[in-house]
């Protein structure tokens, strides 16, 4: 072992978690260009009014003389068959996106968390029930489940949020049970059931702040999957409505012109493909980061 | 052995009876009056109350679901809205055209992925390595139906190398009349040694085959990589180190072996996941298969139609499933202790 290594070693000790977490991240090159293109992304989102051309292109506006322009200097990206600018739309789009992973994931969150935490603690008839509904669940490809559900509930982005959740919270219940069976035997829930505090109270404020880590991190690598589902949804037609400048829809739409006007599909898409891309490149850190077989190997 | 294969075909039993339960609740509880979605838009009361009891809503709830049970075992899975065909029959007739693509890229995606997971893995934090792992990661992270856009724009549009759409150019359909074996033009016409179909056919598979191994591909290859550097590590590959054999040696015919089961996993769930995957596919490129008709049926609201080709694929799916965990542990005395 060298002496730089060793310097290494001393180094990682020395390090908290999460300073040392960090410390890793940044050795991997493709989780940096990910997370700076989601910073990115999310300031895109936050100042979309600001960053793009034309606001107002994100809405129903139609200038007809200008429709269909290849890229311009005006029109980076080009125009759409109502003559909006795509750049405007795809700046749009990306708050789309960004907000119904974050509540598809949030009501996924909702309902999959308190039911592994039921299911882990009480074990038995309950733990039984509600691990069977999970596997039956994930007993379907999440895309096909999430279309179904989508198609039975009538297209909108409302109804898209929730087919995905409702295709995703498994995953969180069998996280957060595995947590929970192992909390439930600590010294430290013990000794809050010895004193009497009550169930739902040590369910919700001993045990789900200790299990809250790796749902954070599951939850942001499902991130990238969330939004292609999103986009695929709406491109089926069973999630945003036009006009809405969401991505999936914006290819959907460009179906009709792509052929003559290339520009139509590929920035739409290729926001879609960044954005997954980004954040499934800051997910793969977060794995390696967290099996020490792939890190050290 | 034995007790483990009996456990496993049984729960597979429960979790087929729950995906009914599931499938039931979505179609007949989820919308708001199935009723009035079956006789559509436009009817009068009365003929919502007369499909209401043609429907059996009018039944209490365990009634409807026994019904529906009975029918689903005995093939009958609703008639389509569009088609006006049983689904069954529909999935007969659009299953080959989607088989013959989902193979086809599946076969693509493994030919490429394991080589490439298995290099990038010998070639741990290596330039080849960086390479494969963005590779891998982006394929996953493509929109299938953009990149279905893409390569037609490119490869249609601009080079002119292959057709844009469907299985068969119309002009070769009605000159080269096919007798019908499998249903799929490209084995069909191989095996009747018929060279201008098969041509044809071939040529219209490539860019959708392509587009459909993108997301396989890169799960292979990331799950290669990651076995094969867990199995690197053990002690019995350092071993076979100390005893001079080469490194291509233990690589292929050691580690390989070991790490091959995730992937085969990875493998067989795809391929099921492929058939939901479809849907954007073939719609883009008019491939006329199961995800071409549920697509069609989505759009449509046609909900038997939606219903069958989702009880059809978590079938398939939960079939894979049970298969590949046999096969595991038939494979891996390791697994039968657990």
């Amino acid at each position: 072992m060298s002496a730089i290594d060793l310097a290494h070693e001393k180094r990682r000790s020395a390090l908290p978690g999460l300073a040392y977490g960090f410390y890793l991240l940044r050795k991997n090159v493709l989780t940096m260009i990910g997370l700076l293109i989601v910073l990115v992304l999310i300031l895109v989102a936050i100042l979309a009014p600001l960053v793009a051309p034309y606001p107002k292109d994100a809405s129903a506006d139609v200038h007809i003389e200008q429709r269909l322009q290849a890229p311009s200097r005006s029109h980076l990206f080009g125009t759409d068959e109502m003559g909006r600018d795509m750049l405007s739309r795809v700046v749009f789009g990306a708050r789309i996106s960004l907000t119904v992973g974050l509540i598809a994931i949030g009501l996924a969150l909702l309902v999959g968390v308190p039911l592994g935490l039921f299911a882990g603690y009480f074990g038995g008839f309950i733990d039984e029930l509600i691990m069977r509904v999970t596997d039956i669940f994930l007993s379907f490809p999440p895309l096909l489940l999430a279309t179904s559900i989508a198609a039975m509930l009538g297209p909108s982005l409302t109804n898209a949020m929730i087919a995905i959740a409702l295709s995703w919270w498994p995953w969180y219940t069998r996280l957060i049970r595995g947590q929970a069976v192992s909390l439930r035997e600590r010294g430290f829930v013990e000794a809050a059931r010895a004193i009497g505090v009550p169930k739902p109270r040590i369910i919700f404020r001993h045990i789900l702040p200790n299990a809250v880590a790796p749902i954070v991190v599951q939850a942001s690598m499902d991130f990238g999957s969330i939004i292609l589902e999103s986009a695929s949804l709406s491109f089926l037609g069973l999630g945003a409505q036009p006009p809405q400048p969401e991505w999936g829809l914006v290819v959907s739409i460009g179906r009709n012109f792509f052929m003559t006007s290339w520009w139509y599909v590929t920035f739409p898409g290729l926001a879609i493909f960044l954005a997954v891309l980004a954040f499934n490149f800051v997910g793969d850190g977060l794995r390696e980061l967290l099996d020490p077989k792939t890190r050290e190997g | 052995m034995r007790t483990y294969i009996i456990r496993r075909l049984l729960l597979g039993v429960l979790v087929l009876l729950g995906l009914t339960l599931l499938t039931f609740f979505i179609a007949r509880v989820v919308p708001s009056d199935p009723a009035a979605r079956w006789v559509g838009p436009r009817a009068t009361l009365d003929q919502i109350a007369r499909a209401r009891v043609q429907l059996g809503l009018d039944k209490p709830i365990y009634v409807q679901y026994l019904r529906y049970m009975a029918d689903l075992v005995h093939g009958n899975w609703g008639t389509s809205i569009v088609t006006h065909q049983p689904v069954l029959r529909d999935i007969k007739i659009y299953l080959p055209a989607s088989l013959e693509l989902i193979i086809s890229g599946m076969i693509l995606a493994v030919v490429i992925g394991i080589p490439l997971g298995v290099v990038s893995a010998a070639h741990k934090d290596r330039a080849i390595d960086h390479l494969s792992r963005a590779f891998s990661i982006g394929a996953v992270s493509l929109p299938t139906f953009w990149v279905a856009m893409i390569l037609q724009l490119v490869f249609f549009g601009y080079l002119r190398l292959f057709p844009l759409s469907g299985e068969l150019d119309p002009a070769i359909k009605l000159a080269y009349p096919m007798h019908q074996i499998t249903g799929s033009y490209l084995f069909d016409s191989l095996i009747t040694g018929n060279w201008v179909v098969f041509t044809n056919a071939f040529s219209h598979l490539i860019l959708p085959a392509v587009t459909l191994a993108a997301y396989p591909l890169g799960l292979i290859t990331r799950m290669t990589r990651s076995s094969m550097l867990e199995v690197l590590n053990e002690d019995y590959v350092r071993v076979a180190r100390a005893y001079g054999m080469t490194e291509r040696r233990i690589t292929y015919l050691y580690a390989l072996k070991n790490a091959i089961g995730p992937t085969v996993t990875v493998i067989a769930l795809t391929t099921a996941y492929s058939l939901a995957g479809t849907f954007l596919i073939e719609a883009v490129f008019n491939w006329p298969g199961l995800g071409h008709y549920a697509a069609d049926a989505v759009l449509a609201a046609d909900y038997p139609a939606i219903m069958g080709v989702t009880i059809l694929v978590a079938i398939f799916y939960i079939a894979m499933n049970l298969a590949v965990d046999i096969v595991q542990a038939i494979l891996d005395p390791r697994i039968k202790a657990a």
